[in-house]
């Protein structure tokens, strides 16, 4: 007797032809090594089927905007972003205008000090009104 | 599908849930399930526009189906082993009696591990076929085989699986 091993699970999922529907059940009517055979792979598949759906991570699906590329880890991305900062740093510094010279007349005019001279230390010093003794 | 324009929003609704489904149960883990749907729904959107009405279903399997080989060759996991020697054998022949060990069906958990323990080939047949409910004919379209094939590869995927859960049953 020629078994039809093959068409068996095939025939559970109904994605037999006609005509191999036809033999399946006949040979099933004959052979009862292909029914057990048959309800073997039931089980299998019934295990499988069995399985509950699971619920996909809410994260997954955000309301609006795109896909979360960003929820992922690309280094690269990182080092552009670096790369940017350096440039935005760098263009900054080189458009701000040069410092002034420090005029000794501006600072105490505006700080309301006094430069003194102190011979002893041979030095210029500020003297800040009310802070001396 | 109606006339509307699809988006990746509409995808993500509508089969995020499949595609989550059928990563975790070939690869038995949250975090790279979630990846892959990430990974799926944004070779989605990119592909949209070039999406030319058709089997909707089919080409978004094919992209899932790719994007999981994509994934696992990444990772250097994709099985290599050698079918084992008992996919031809019918262990279950003369032992009906271990029916009603399954009988008294199994914790999912169970099956999820006899699963992982298929080759790949057949356990991607075998969850397409009965976690996502594709026919045989959108199961060869997404994996790229002709059909006999994907025949084959269920059958003998059911085969292994009965038998690991019977060597289960009996440990």
């Amino acid at each position: 007797m020629t078994h039809l091993d093959l068409l068996l699970s095939v025939y559970l999922d109904g994605e037999t032809t006609p005509e191999e529907s036809r033999l399946v059940a006949e040979h099933l009517s004959q052979c009862l090594r292909c029914r057990r055979r048959l309800e073997t792979l039931n089980q299998a598949r019934t295990a499988v089927r069995s399985l509950p759906m699971l619920e996909m991570p809410a994260h997954l699906v955000p309301a609006t905007g795109s896909p979360r590329e960003a929820r992922r880890w690309h280094p690269g991305r990182w080092v552009a972003a670096a790369a940017a900062l350096a440039t935005i740093v760098t263009a900054t510094a080189l458009a701000l205008p040069d410092p002034e010279p420090l005029d000794l007349n501006d600072v105490t005019r505006q700080v309301g000090a006094r430069a003194a001279l102190d011979l002893g230390a041979n030095s210029f010093k500020f003297v800040i009104p009310g802070s001396e003794r | 599908m109606s006339d509307k324009p699809l988006s990746w929003e509409d995808v993500a609704r509508t089969h995020g849930r499949k595609i989550y489904n059928f990563a975790y149960r070939l690869c038995g883990d949250p975090h790279d399930a979630a990846d892959l749907v990430q990974e799926v729904l944004l070779r989605v959107r990119r592909g949209l526009a070039d999406y030319q009405p058709g089997s909707f279903e089919g080409w978004l399997w094919r992209i899932t189906h790719n994007a999981f080989i994509d994934e696992m060759r990444r990772r250097q996991r994709r099985p290599t082993a050698p079918l084992p020697e008992a996919v031809d054998r019918w262990d279950a022949d003369a032992a009906p009696g271990a029916d009603e060990q399954l009988a008294a069906m199994r914790l999912g958990d169970d099956i999820q591990a006899a699963l992982l323990e298929l080759p790949y080939e057949f356990r991607e047949a075998v969850v397409m076929c009965d976690v996502i409910g594709l026919s045989y004919e959108e199961i060869a379209a997404a994996v790229a085989v002709p059909v006999g094939t994907v025949r084959s590869r269920i059958h003998r995927g059911r085969r292994l699986l009965r038998s690991a859960l019977s060597q289960e049953a009996a440990g």
